[in-house]
């Protein structure tokens, strides 16, 4: 072999370890305003701390999305006198993809939950149980979303199929339901007004619970900008149950596919266990990241560290496949989920599910065989997946 | 943190340029000959692994890392056949080219197409899409049978078993391909190296009858 034969080995072994990007996640101290720190609507979101990309080049590009969506919904409180989550109780939590004003939320809680949020007799307290929906694709009508220009950063509007009933946004419908609601809008839903008033779309967490400890975790981009959100329930024995709720891309560019090597979804969800694993070593006062240090003395296995809280992780994955590279991933950082049962959320394919891990502290656990699919679509273009604890 | 932008910007230009210098100079020489063959089998390879590890890697722990790696083995693979066709064969390696050249042309031509068609499908894209016709091209013949075959199989298995979907019939399918082009650049090399032994007796005959 001669001397360019030997450059070209060395040329194709750099491009293929050089393709690998970054999915660490760091905290910004500062939080993050959306939209531009000097529009009129703007807010840092003081009471929610924010994870973001350690890569400039995700935290540029997810900047420019940033400005064209409103601020968050921190609304912490449940305005119906819910009794709690006491011992013995259970809670039901629900993931599901509404498809904007598609899914008829108010239907689903009434008739899979059974809370009627009828305008004047909203009433969590008459319920034996609680709940946490874990929602995606959820979208928010305010002034507070700015005017923005044509651009790349402003995604066309989600195609949604007419339906009877009001088109809700999930603010109206937590009011409506006197639910607690933690709403970060990730991107806009169209640049034009809709039904006069302009609109975001993002990942939001409800619950007839109090929720605590809000935090937004932005996902390295892809193909548009991602933002998990987590929130933390109590029951009665202060046991703690962090909840998440995200949704990953589809698919990023063809050239970018090739390129990295097809790892849209295998970064976003290794950012989002990054974010998971910061975030609880914070809470838990732990200043060293190194693999000791978050192993040492809760490890449940050689591979998998335990925290303080119990975590529930759900949401749209975006797969094809329950084979997928993202999906083993976390069954392995979170090893007491409930199995999958074969069944597709959207269309043929399984992209919805719900992952769970127990903390070293608490008693929440899993009710056995309580994972299933909600049949009914409700017009959204997702099945939900619900599951119980107690 | 621009550092993988930079290498992978100076990567892509490095491919270019070795494509375009050895399609010019593949004719002139042995020598260049081998680095053109070299360069075209090292791009078609590593494409084409890539290409077709995509979607079986995805059902992997490794995942992207898989696909790295089968696509740097394709390269590697490539690029000895490449070096070797060279040497043997600069007509074959001229061949290899002009097929690249229609597979570019061709790619491009569906990347317009489905650029029209297909949300969120930009500029970048349609070229990406050219440049996997480009690496098709260079050994279509072998690419059009493992694709035949891969789809064959594919589907075979998805009626036969369950729980393999249509997806991973396709996967099968395009990793046929991947493979049979590959497969194309060593089956080239080695004919070529058959073409040149088999002709050395003739030549001895001759000085024999002499």
């Amino acid at each position: 072999m001669n001397r360019a034969s030997v450059l070209l080995v060395g040329f194709v072994v750099t491009l293929g370890s050089a393709c690998a990007m970054k999915h660490e996640q760091v905290p910004l101290p500062e939080g993050r305003a959306c939209p531009a720190p000097d529009a009129p609507e703007a807010a840092t979101d003081v009471s929610l701390a924010w994870y973001s990309p350690i890569r400039s080049g995700d935290q540029k590009a997810l900047g420019k999305w940033c400005t064209t969506v409103g601020p968050a919904v921190v609304d912490s409180l449940p305005t119906g006198r819910s009794r709690g989550w006491q011992a013995g109780d259970s809670l039901a939590v629900v993931t599901w993809n509404l498809h904007g004003g598609a899914g008829d939320l108010l239907d689903f809680i009434d008739v899979e939950l059974g809370l009627s949020c009828d305008e004047r007799s909203a009433t969590p307290e008459s319920l034996s149980f609680n709940f946490v929906l874990l929602i995606q694709e959820a979208f928010r009508r305010s002034e507070a979303v700015p005017a923005v220009a044509d651009g790349s950063t402003v995604p066309p509007p989600l195609k949604e199929k007419p339906r009877s009933g009001p088109r809700a946004d999930i603010a109206e419908v937590a009011r409506r339901c006197g639910l607690s609601l933690f709403y970060v809008p990730s991107m806009r839903n169209g640049r034009e007004e809709y039904e006069g008033g302009r609109e975001d779309r993002g990942n939001a967490i409800l619950s007839t619970l109090t929720l605590s400890d809000f935090i937004a975790i932005e996902l390295p981009f892809e193909a548009q900008r991602r933002v998990a959100v987590a929130a933390t329930v109590h029951n009665s024995r202060r046991d703690s149950l962090r909840v998440v709720s995200l949704h990953l891309d589809v698919a990023s560019s063809l050239l970018r596919l090739l390129a990295t090597g097809n790892s849209t979804r295998q970064r976003q969800g290794l950012a989002i266990e990054d974010a998971l694993l910061e975030i609880e070593l914070a809470r838990a006062g732990v200043a060293d990241s190194s693999y000791e240090a978050r192993c040492y003395p809760y490890c449940s296995n050689e591979v998998t560290p335990r925290f303080n809280a119990s975590t529930m992780a759900g949401g749209d994955f975006n797969t094809w496949s329950v084979h997928e590279t993202v999906i083993k991933h976390f069954y392995r950082e979170f090893p007491e989920s409930p199995p999958h049962d074969g069944l597709a959320t959207r269309g043929a394919y399984p992209t919805d599910f719900l992952f769970f891990r127990r903390g070293y502290e608490g008693e929440v656990s899993l009710v056995p065989d309580s994972y299933r699919l909600v049949e009914g679509s409700y017009h959204s273009d997702h099945k939900a997946r619900i599951v119980w604890l107690r | 943190m621009r550092f993988p932008n930079t290498i992978r910007a100076t990567a892509a230009l490095a491919t270019t340029l070795a494509l375009a210098a050895g399609s010019a100079r593949a004719q002139e020489g042995s020598d260049l000959a081998r680095v053109g063959g070299g360069a075209l089998g090292l791009y078609s390879g590593a494409v084409l692994g890539t290409v077709g590890s995509l979607i079986p890697c995805s059902q992997t722990y490794a995942g992207a890392r898989c696909v790295r790696g089968v696509g740097v083995l394709g390269g590697l693979t490539g690029l000895t056949a490449g070096v070797y066709l060279g040497d043997l064969d600069e007509d074959a390696v001229v061949d290899a080219y002009r097929g690249a050249g229609y597979g570019l042309l061709i790619g491009s031509a569906a990347g317009l197409v489905l650029k029209e068609v297909v949300e969120r499908y930009n500029w970048a894209d349609v070229a990406a899409t050219g440049l996997v016709g480009a690496a098709i091209g260079s050994s279509a013949k072998g690419a059009a049978i493992g694709l035949a075959a891969g789809t064959v199989v594919g589907l075979g298995l998805y009626w036969a078993i369950p729980s393999f979907d249509m997806p991973n019939a396709v996967g099968v399918a395009v990793m046929g391909m991947a493979l049979g082009g590959i497969s194309s650049w060593v089956v080239r090399s080695v004919e070529a190296d058959q073409t040149n032994l088999t002709a050395q007796p003739v030549v001895v005959s001759y000085r024999i009858a002499l």
